[in-house]
């Protein structure tokens, strides 16, 4: 029973700190009814900060354990308990008239949403079903992951026999630590290190993944935009089958997912409380794999080119970037101590000299990244219908800084990756057969918030242009 | 040349779209916008079917899944990487609490499986690199020469090749 119930109680805590996050923050709403529409982006923001927490002191020699875990989620909680203020207007709910209103009455907007709830909530059932009972058979998974996650659960510190043993160098002793806590949170809870026991609340990410993304988006985008599209990312096989494969690739594209949307979403409407999101999801990211770290740094590249060119507020975004970089140092510092190195032989690759030996590894990279990219069994053209939107936005110059943000973005990570194979020590093929599905991921999630994020500022901007004078009461529903 | 295609297309769907708006009388930068109304309609066309069969895959799975016990789920990584997990379960049932172990993998075209999946299951045991300096050495497939040098401290057999021996301060 315990290894079956407890380590929800896990994120049902993590949740608990997300909401007190989010509401010092400022997007929290004042009406308790409202709230269950931020709890997916309560969770993912307690399953980013938490841990993110707990990476640090782990660093310092704080010992890891659930009490430690209780205190952080009750200090969140109690923040944010503070700077609640109740009341305002229902931000996220659906808008029906009186108690028992005829669902003849219901507007546009929440038949969508009541039909995606149904389908998306139909698809996450048996999903759970299935998670209820399957194996952690992914090779990374158990290697790298489960391997951290358990020595994290049955030690409380970080000890030298196996976080710097070169009988250990396999599992990536330089991986950031995000994902193994998250795990290793859930194993304590559950009394034992039960490896069944984690598939169903990897799957759990997924739909909060979603829910975060609507809630987010939710003012700038409406339902019949947002919901056909997200389903259509919960049902591409590059999503679902590799986030229960168990590796951190998917979490960590999620984390730089909703950091961009944030970070659109702070480009646009410059709401600090979406940068203060977008920079916990962002330090989440960087914490959680290497590549994740490379992906920050491109979205924040490409936030302050577009925010000094909207000439917003760009010491409000320095701040958020320098927030982040505080976030992951602990880290970076204790393997540098340890005498832990990365596999990159980064600094070799910005030497010309380097870069021109290994050109031959360019055209087999790029050739494999792009037919991952292409590969729309996995992806479901997602990537094309990016392309198409940001284009009308360029075009048209309708929300063209915000496009911009996420082409660039989408178009410097390709690069970093390329980059990675073309400096990597490994054998190439060997590289590239191992990996190359999966890196793809968080450029995809980029490509995934632009596609509804851009297409929602042009649908609104076309539907205006039709009805100029007013709008009328299909529109005036509390939007999802 | 694939992705370049299908990127092409896509934006070549996009003008279809425009033209047929200006045809049917849309001005202004505004009716543009028209265009983000294929990504809605092509996710509509698409996720319900990937939906249903991403569902039933998940089903699938779950029947095939259901018979293995909590032991056998918790070994059947090992079981794909084809290790011999009833063996180091074996070994493992050696150990005290706080054990060391060397595991040596000495045949077969899978040992960074056999090694990788080996310490895992023996985990939360560590590994040592210097065999002198762990509790218990492990053969996983290995030939006579090996475990030569190891006979005179135990050394018990699971299999032909597959054996454990005593290493310092092991009882």
């Amino acid at each position: 029973m315990r290894t079956d119930i407890a380590p929800f109680g896990i994120d049902l805590m993590l949740a608990i700190a997300g909401l007190g996050i989010l509401a010092v923050a400022g997007l929290l709403p004042g009406r308790l009814s409202s709230i269950l529409g931020a709890l997916g982006l309560a969770y993912m923001t307690g399953a980013a900060i938490v841990p993110l927490v707990l990476a640090a002191l782990l660093a310092v020699g704080v010992p890891l354990n659930l009490p430690l875990f209780t205190v952080i989620v009750l200090v969140c909680a109690a923040i944010g308990a503070l700077r609640w203020r109740p009341g305002g207007a229902a931000s996220f709910s659906i808008s029906i008239r009186g108690p028992l209103a005829s669902w003849r009455t219901w507007p546009t907007d929440t038949w969508i949403v009541a039909a995606f709830c149904a389908i998306f909530g139909g698809y996450w059932v048996i999903g759970l079903l299935s998670t209820a009972v399957m194996p952690l058979n992914g090779w990374d998974a158990w290697s790298i992951w489960a391997r951290k996650a358990e020595m994290l659960t049955v030690h409380n510190s970080l000890i030298p026999g196996f976080f710097t043993s070169p009988s250990y160098g396999f599992t990536h002793l330089d991986y950031p630590l995000q994902y193994p806590i998250w795990e290793a949170l859930h194993f304590r809870a559950s009394g034992g290190f039960h490896t069944q026991m984690l598939p169903r609340h990897i799957w759990l990410l997924l739909a909060t993944f979603v829910w975060a993304a609507a809630y987010l988006l939710r003012n700038d985008v409406r339902p019949v935009i947002w919901a056909p599209v997200l389903l259509l990312v919960s049902a591409a096989p590059g999503v679902w089958q590799q986030l229960l494969s168990g590796y951190a690739d998917v979490p960590m594209a999620m984390f730089i997912g909703l950091g961009a949307t944030a970070l659109g979403l702070w480009l646009s409407r410059d709401n600090i409380g979406c940068l203060a999101v977008a920079a916990i999801m962002l330090a989440a990211a960087a914490n959680s794999k290497n590549e994740g770290l490379a992906t920050v740094g491109v979205l924040f590249l490409m936030a302050g080119a577009i925010a000094v060119s909207r000439r917003a507020n760009v010491r409000a975004l320095l701040v958020a970037a320098s927030a982040v970089a505080v976030a992951v140092l602990p880290w970076r510092l204790w393997i540098a101590a340890n005498g832990i190195q990365g596999d990159m032989p980064v600094s070799k690759g910005l030497q010309p000299g380097y870069l021109f030996d290994h050109l031959e590894r360019v055209r087999p990279a790029l050739e494999a990244i792009n037919a991952q990219l292409g590969d729309q069994s996995r992806w479901l053209y997602l990537l094309p219908l990016a392309a198409m939107v940001v284009a009308a936005s360029l075009i048209s110059g309708i929300g063209r800084r915000i496009a911009a943000f996420y082409l660039g973005a989408f178009i410097l990570s390709w690069a970093v990756f390329v980059w990675s194979y073309w400096i990597s020590p490994y054998n190439l093929a060997w590289h590239l057969s191992t990996s190359v599905d999966r890196v793809v991921s968080a450029p995809m999630f980029i490509c995934f918030v632009a596609v509804i994020h851009v297409s929602g500022m042009l649908v609104t901007t076309f539907y205006r242009s039709l009805k100029p004078e007013g709008r009328d009461s299909d529109m005036q529903v509390s939007t999802f | 040349m694939l992705l370049v295609s299908q990127l092409a297309g896509a934006i070549s769907a996009g003008i279809l779209v425009l033209v047929l708006a200006r045809q049917a009388g849309a001005r202004g930068k505004e009716f543009i916008g028209v265009v983000a109304l294929v990504p809605v309609a092509v996710a509509g066309l698409l996720a319900l079917p990937n939906v249903t069969d991403s569902a039933e895959y998940l089903l699938n799975q779950r029947q095939e899944d259901v018979a293995l016990s909590g032991e056998e789920a918790q070994l059947q990584g090992g079981v794909l990487a084809e290790v011999d997990v009833a063996f180091i379960g074996w070994a493992g049932d050696h150990f005290t609490a706080g054990d060391t172990f060397w595991l040596t993998v000495c045949k077969g075209t899978n040992n960074a499986a056999a090694f990788q999946w080996g310490s895992f299951q023996l985990a939360p045991h560590l590994a040592v690199e210097n065999p002198s300096e762990a509790n218990w050495l492990i053969f996983y497939d290995c030939g006579p020469a090996r475990y030569r040098d190891a006979r005179h401290r135990g050394l018990e057999f699971y299999a032909p090749g597959f054996a454990v021996a005593r290493g310092i301060d092991a009882h």
